[in-house]
């Protein structure tokens, strides 16, 4: 197996990347949506970032995020057979830089999906393929940059990391990939 | 022919990649959609239930391992009921009750008020307020007025068994020995 194995999630229509070896195998959209439907995972995660939450929305309680996470969990998991069944992915999928305008997406592309809640908390991250969608991970994401706390800089070395193995192909320089730097 | 090759060039399609071409294929994913929407009802509570489980182990601080003993069975199971994804019984519902001492499923009386929630409700409110009018009369830097701590004071008696209590800037009364 080389660095990044790819997994077809929706007949030619969604693929998803697949970073680490594992018995079996599980690719990113497996884990992001397993994770999000763990309520043990979750109280854990809002726990030890209890500030984050607390800064995120001041009203919310860790179990009530919880709840929203399940909600919204849903939500996104409906959206994207829906979308990917119209051919509508690029209605869902939006450019991960705010300041890139959606109107004009170009190869390679980094981008994210969310629910439809106006202060949502989940994102689900992809790169463009030509005519394809590659989901990279997803992410609880409560504060507004993504460089700055270790599981949403992971997401963008995930990113990045197919990115490069998309263009560049199963021969992409380095046969080992560093998702932590 | 010419027309022809034009509706080819049109209608061909953008050529996959090799690397999107050898993907694996795994759409097992997807067979959720129908059981979830099928079940999404009780599902929901499952979760909620769950939650609830969860938060009273952290206020007990009490284990999984703990929980299992409890309800006589495995620590497998018990991590399965707090996945959320229990179908329960009522004879599961009543065990998990009795282990960790709390009200997990109540009721309609039917007149169309949730007891359980209102009864949640009223609780938090009432303990909320009644810990910061603890704090308020336990607070000796001078923030605030002596009439008022001694008014509070005087509305805050523990020691006949009664209890007056604050809920929302209202005076309420419960009869019964402080649990």
């Amino acid at each position: 197996m080389g660095a990044i194995t790819i997994f077809e999630k929706i007949k030619d229509k969604l693929f998803a990347a697949c970073f680490e070896e594992s018995d079996p195998l599980r690719d990113e959209l497996d884990k992001t949506l397993d994770f999000w439907r763990d309520l043990e995972q979750l109280r854990e995660f809002f726990t030890h970032y209890r500030e984050d939450l607390g800064k995120f929305d001041l009203t919310l309680k860790i179990k009530t995020a919880v709840k929203q996470v399940s909600e919204e969990a849903e939500e996104i998991y409906d959206h994207l057979i829906e979308f990917s069944e119209n051919e509508k992915l690029n209605e869902l999928f939006k450019p991960l830089d705010n300041r890139e305008l959606p109107q004009k997406p170009y190869e390679l592309q980094k981008l994210k999906a969310r629910s439809g809640k106006r202060k949502g908390m989940l994102r689900l991250y992809a790169v463009k393929f030509r005519d394809w969608y590659v989901i990279t991970g997803g992410a609880i994401k409560l504060t507004d940059q993504m460089d700055n706390r270790p599981h949403l800089k992971r997401e963008l070395n995930k990113l990045e990391i197919t990115r490069k193995y998309l263009q560049e192909g199963p021969n992409m320089e380095g046969t080992f990939v560093y998702l932590d730097i | 022919m010419f027309i022809w090759t034009f509706k080819d060039m049109t209608n061909r399609k953008v050529e996959k990649p090799k690397v999107l071409t050898d993907a694996i294929p795994s759409y097992g994913w997807k067979d959720r959609t129908d059981y979830k929407q099928e079940n999404r009802d009780w599902l929901k509570n499952s979760r909620r239930v769950a939650l609830r489980i969860l938060d009273v182990l952290e206020e007990k601080e009490m284990t999984q391992q703990t929980l299992a003993d409890l309800l006589k069975v495995s620590r497998q199971r018990v991590s399965k009921i707090v996945k959320g994804h229990e179908n329960f019984t009522f004879e599961t519902v009543a065990k998990l009750e009795n282990a960790l001492g709390i009200v997990l499923i109540d009721i309609f009386d039917g007149d169309g008020v949730d007891i359980v929630t209102e009864k949640n409700i009223l609780s938090e409110k009432r303990e909320s307020v009644t810990r910061k009018i603890e704090e308020i009369t336990n607070d000796h830097s001078g923030n605030f007025p002596n009439e008022i701590i001694s008014e509070l004071r005087l509305r805050l008696d523990y020691g006949s068994g009664h209890q007056k209590e604050f809920i929302a800037g209202e005076s309420y009364y419960a009869e019964g020995s402080q649990a």
